[in-house]
C-alpha cells in the first residue's frame, strides 16, 4: 500500500516536473519566436541597413581645385595632396617620444617636439590631431619610418593643400582658402564654384576585417576636378612691379601703396601690386590691412591726378586746348577758403599744358568754371566715377561722388582737381585709361579664360568700350600730360629713353578716415601715366599713401612707374619711335 | 473520358487471360503478342566509370575554384600594391613640380641670376627681322647707371 502511493507520489512529481521543462521550453521558443518576429517581420529595414553598413565603406574623393595661371600658363595658384596625421593616445602614448622624435627629423623646426608629446599622450582620448596639412610626401616618409620601426597608433586623412609658387606675388589679386577649403579674396573668392569641382564618392564592399573584397559590387561617382583660370597677369612683370613698389613704400616710409599696369588696348590688367601684403602660401600676415585689396576697396582722394579728367571734359566741349591761355593768380578765395597752388608764385601766364605740367590747382579751377556742376557731374560719372569698373574681382568700392545739386563754389572747384571726391584706384586707372584709348572706356579685366576639365575653353566676356570723350579731345590731353615729364614738367623722372611718354602726378591732402578730416602735413602722392604717348598701349598707376613729408608724386611715386613701365614695354617688345616730346609751351 | 477506353482494354485483356474464350477479337490477339516475357534486366550496372567521372568532375571543379580564388587574391594584392605604386609616383610629381614652381618663380630666378653676377639690362636693343634694322644702341648691361 505505501509502496504503491510512494510510486504514484514519484509519478506526480516527474508529471509535474515534465510539464515544468515543457513550460520552460516553450517559454524559451517563444521568446526566441518573439525575437526573430521582431527582427524579421518589424525591425527588417534598420538591421538590413545595419548588416549593410558593417559591409561597405565609404569615402569621399575631395575633387581637385582648379589652377590659377598668369597669361602665360605660368601657375599662380595649385593645388596638391596633403595629409593631416592623427593619432590614438591609447596606442601611441607608450612610444611617443620616438614617435614624436621621428615627426621632428621629418617635418623640422615646424614641430614643436614636446606638445606632440603632449598630444600623443592625451589621456582618456582615443582620437587627437598630430599635425594638420603637411604635403603627403612627407607624410608617406613619416608613416614609413613609423612602420620601419613598428609604431601603431598614427593615421593619416587625405586632403588636398593650395599651393602659391609665388609667395606674395599678386597675392591680393589671387586671393587664399580659409581653414574650410573656401576662396577668400580675390579670384579665388569670386571664381570659387568653377574653381572647386564637384566631390566625388566611392563605396565599396568590406570583409568584416576592413579588407576590400575583389570583384565585390562597388558603386563609384567620379570627382568633377574644377576648371582653370587663366588671368591676365603677367607673373614677371608683377613680381617686378612688387619689388620696385615695395622699395619705393620702404623707403618713403609710407603705410601703404599699390600700382597697377593696364593694356589700354585691351583693358587687360597686366600687374596689380599692393604693399605690403600676405603670403597665402606660407600663410602668414593674414591680418586685414594685408589681405583688404587696396587697388578695389581703399577709398582715397586722389589729388591732382584728377586734372586730366577736368580737361577732357573741357576739350570734350571744346572749351580747351593744350596751347589755351589762362592767367593764373597767386591765389583764390572762394566760399570763404583761400586755395592756392603748392608752391609760392606771383601771378602766372601758364597755357592749359603748363597748368597741368606744373600741377596748378588755380588754373584748373579756372578752366573748370567754364562748365557747370551738372556738366562737370554727368563728365565724371561718364569718367565711371561713383559707380564700379566691372572688374571681375569681389568687394569693389565705388568711392565717393556727390550729388551736384549740393555741390559749393568751393566743391565745384576742389573736385575740379581731385579733393572732395573719393576714388579707387580701379576707377583711375579706367578714366585714364579712356584718355589712352583715344577717348573710349571699357571695363579692366584680370580674367582672359577658363578651362574646363574635359579641355574646353571659354573666354570670358568683355563689353563693348564707350566712346566717352572724342578722339581729338583725347589727344588734346595726352599732349597736356607729355608736358608733364619734361624738364620744366613736375615729373621729369617719369622720362623712358627711345619713347614718348604721358603722365600726370598727384599730391592729395590725406583724409583721416575715423575722423573725415584732412590730417595736415600727411598727403597721397600718385603718378598716373601711359606711354607710347603717340600710339598708347600700357598704362602704369602708382599710389603711395601716407609717406614722409618730404615725397611727391613726382619724386616719389613718378619713378616706380616708370622701372614697371620699362619693364613693361621690354617685356611686351614695343618698339620705341625714338619721336621727341612734342614740347608744347608751358607759358604765353 | 480517354482513360476509360484503355482501361476497358486493360480489363478484357486480363479477362482473356484468365480465361480464354473462343470470340477473341482482334485487339484481344494484338494484346496477347505485346505481353511476353522479357529476360530480367542485368542486376548490377557497372559503377566504376560513373564514380571516375563524378570524382573526376567535383575535383577539377574544386581544383578550378582554388586556383580562380588564388588568381583573384593575387590580382588583388598586385592591384593593391599597383595603386598604392602609382599614388606614392603622383606623390613623388607633386613633390617635384612644388619643388620646380618654387625654384622657377620670378623671386628665386632673380636671385640665382644675381648670385651668377648678371645685372639687370635697362636700355636694351631691339632687332627687327625682317628689315635688319637695330633699334637702339648697344650698351654693355654693366656700365648702365
Amino acid at each position: 500500500m505505501s509502496a504503491a502511493s510512494t510510486r504514484t507520489r514519484r509519478a506526480g512529481i516527474v508529471r509535474k516536473r515534465v510539464r515544468m521543462s515543457l513550460v520552460i521550453v516553450l517559454a524559451v521558443f517563444l521568446a526566441f519566436g518573439a525575437r526573430l518576429l521582431q527582427i524579421q517581420g518589424f525591425d527588417t529595414s534598420a538591421y538590413a541597413a545595419m548588416a549593410s553598413d558593417a559591409g561597405t565603406r565609404s569615402t569621399v574623393v575631395p575633387a581637385e581645385r582648379g589652377e590659377i595661371l598668369d597669361r602665360n600658363g605660368v601657375a599662380l595658384a595649385t593645388s596638391y595632396d596633403g595629409i593631416t596625421l592623427t593619432a590614438d593616445p591609447k596606442l601611441t602614448g607608450e612610444h611617443a617620444p620616438q614617435i614624436a622624435g621621428i615627426l621632428r627629423e621629418v617635418l623640422g623646426s615646424d614641430i614643436d617636439y614636446f606638445d606632440v608629446i603632449d598630444q600623443l599622450r592625451k589621456p582618456d582620448s582615443r582620437f587627437v590631431y598630430v599635425v594638420k596639412d603637411i604635403p603627403a610626401w612627407q607624410a608617406d616618409q613619416v608613416m614609413d619610418q613609423l612602420e620601419e620601426e613598428d609604431l601603431n597608433g598614427v593615421f593619416v586623412q587625405h586632403e588636398s593643400l593650395r599651393s602659391y609658387p609665388n609667395g606674395s606675388v599678386a597675392a591680393n589679386l589671387i586671393g587664399r582658402l580659409n581653414a574650410d577649403g573656401d576662396g577668400v579674396g580675390g579670384l579665388e573668392q569670386k571664381y570659387d564654384e568653377l574653381l572647386s569641382g564637384t566631390d566625388g564618392s566611392a563605396t565599396y564592399s568590406v570583409s568584416p576585417t576592413g579588407e576590400k573584397i575583389p570583384l565585390a559590387e562597388s558603386q563609384v561617382t567620379d570627382m568633377v576636378p574644377g576648371s582653370d583660370v587663366t588671368t591676365t597677369i603677367d607673373s614677371d612683370l608683377q613680381w617686378y612691379a612688387d619689388d620696385v613698389l615695395s622699395q619705393a613704400v620702404q623707403s618713403a616710409g609710407a603705410d601703404w601703396g599699390l600700382a597697377v599696369t593696364l593694356d589700354v588696348q585691351t583693358c587687360e590688367v597686366m600687374q596689380m601690386s599692393q604693399v605690403p601684403t600676405f603670403d597665402a602660401d606660407a600663410k602668414t600676415d593674414l591680418t586685414d590691412a594685408m589681405t583688404v585689396s587696396r587697388g578695389l576697396q581703399t577709398v582715397y582722394e586722389p589729388g591732382s591726378v584728377m586734372k586730366t579728367v577736368t580737361m577732357a571734359a573741357l576739350a570734350d566741349q571744346g572749351k580747351i586746348s593744350p596751347t589755351t591761355p589762362i592767367r593764373v593768380p597767386a591765389e583764390m578765395t572762394i566760399d570763404g577758403f583761400t586755395i592756392g597752388d603748392a608752391w609760392d608764385h606771383g601771378v602766372l601766364q601758364l597755357t592749359a599744358a603748363g597748368v597741368i605740367a606744373k600741377s596748378s590747382n588755380l588754373g584748373t579751377i579756372l578752366a573748370a568754371q567754364q562748365m557747370d556742376d551738372e556738366t562737370m557731374h554727368s563728365y565724371l560719372s561718364k569718367f565711371g566715377f561713383g559707380q564700379k569698373t566691372g572688374i571681375d574681382l569681389p568687394g569693389e568700392s565705388v568711392g565717393i561722388l556727390t550729388d551736384p545739386a549740393g555741390w559749393s563754389k568751393a566743391n565745384h572747384a576742389t573736385i575740379s582737381f581731385g579733393q572732395g571726391i573719393s576714388v579707387t584706384a580701379m576707377q583711375m586707372v579706367r578714366a585714364v585709361g579712356a584718355i589712352a584709348n583715344g577717348g573710349q572706356i571699357c571695363d579692366p579685366t584680370v580674367v582672359s579664360g577658363l578651362e574646363a576639365p574635359d579641355g574646353t575653353t571659354t573666354a570670358t566676356a568683355q563689353d563693348e568700350p564707350q566712346q566717352i570723350i572724342s578722339p581729338e579731345a583725347a589727344k588734346s590731353v595726352t599732349t597736356m600730360m607729355e608736358a608733364v615729364v619734361t624738364e620744366d614738367g613736375s615729373a621729369p623722372v617719369a622720362q623712358i629713353p627711345g619713347y614718348r611718354v604721358a603722365g600726370k602726378t598727384g599730391t592729395a591732402w590725406r583724409v583721416d578716415p575715423d575722423t573725415g578730416r584732412y590730417v595736415s602735413g600727411e598727403h597721397t602722392v600718385s603718378f598716373v601715366g601711359f606711354a607710347p604717348a603717340d600710339a598708347p598701349r600700357f598704362l602704369t598707376y602708382v599710389v603711395i599713401d601716407n609717406p614722409t613729408a618730404a615725397a611727391s608724386g613726382g619724386g616719389t611715386a613718378a619713378p616706380v612707374f616708370r622701372d614697371i613701365m620699362s619693364m613693361a614695354l621690354q617685356r611686351f617688345g614695343i618698339l620705341p619711335t625714338g619721336a621727341a616730346n612734342p614740347g608744347t609751351p608751358q607759358t604765353w | 473520358m480517354s482513360a476509360s477506353p484503355a482501361r476497358s482494354t486493360v480489363r478484357s485483356s486480363a479477362r482473356t487471360a484468365a480465361a480464354p474464350t473462343r470470340d477473341l477479337s482482334r485487339a484481344g490477339a494484338a494484346r496477347e503478342r505485346a505481353l511476353r516475357i522479357v529476360a530480367p534486366a542485368r542486376a548490377r550496372a557497372r559503377r566504376a566509370p560513373f564514380v571516375v567521372v563524378v570524382v573526376t568532375m567535383l575535383s577539377a571543379g574544386l581544383v578550378g575554384l582554388v586556383v580562380m580564388s588564388t588568381a583573384l587574391q593575387d590580382q588583388a594584392f598586385e592591384l593593391a600594391r599597383l595603386q598604392s605604386e602609382a599614388q606614392s609616383l603622383e606623390v613623388q610629381q607633386q613633390q617635384l613640380e612644388y619643388e620646380a614652381d618654387r625654384l622657377s618663380n620670378p623671386a628665386s630666378l632673380a636671385a640665382a641670376a644675381t648670385a651668377l653676377g648678371m645685372v639687370p639690362n635697362a636700355t636694351p636693343v631691339f632687332l627687327k627681322p625682317d628689315t635688319g634694322e637695330i633699334i637702339g644702341v648697344p650698351t654693355p648691361a654693366g656700365t648702365q647707371p
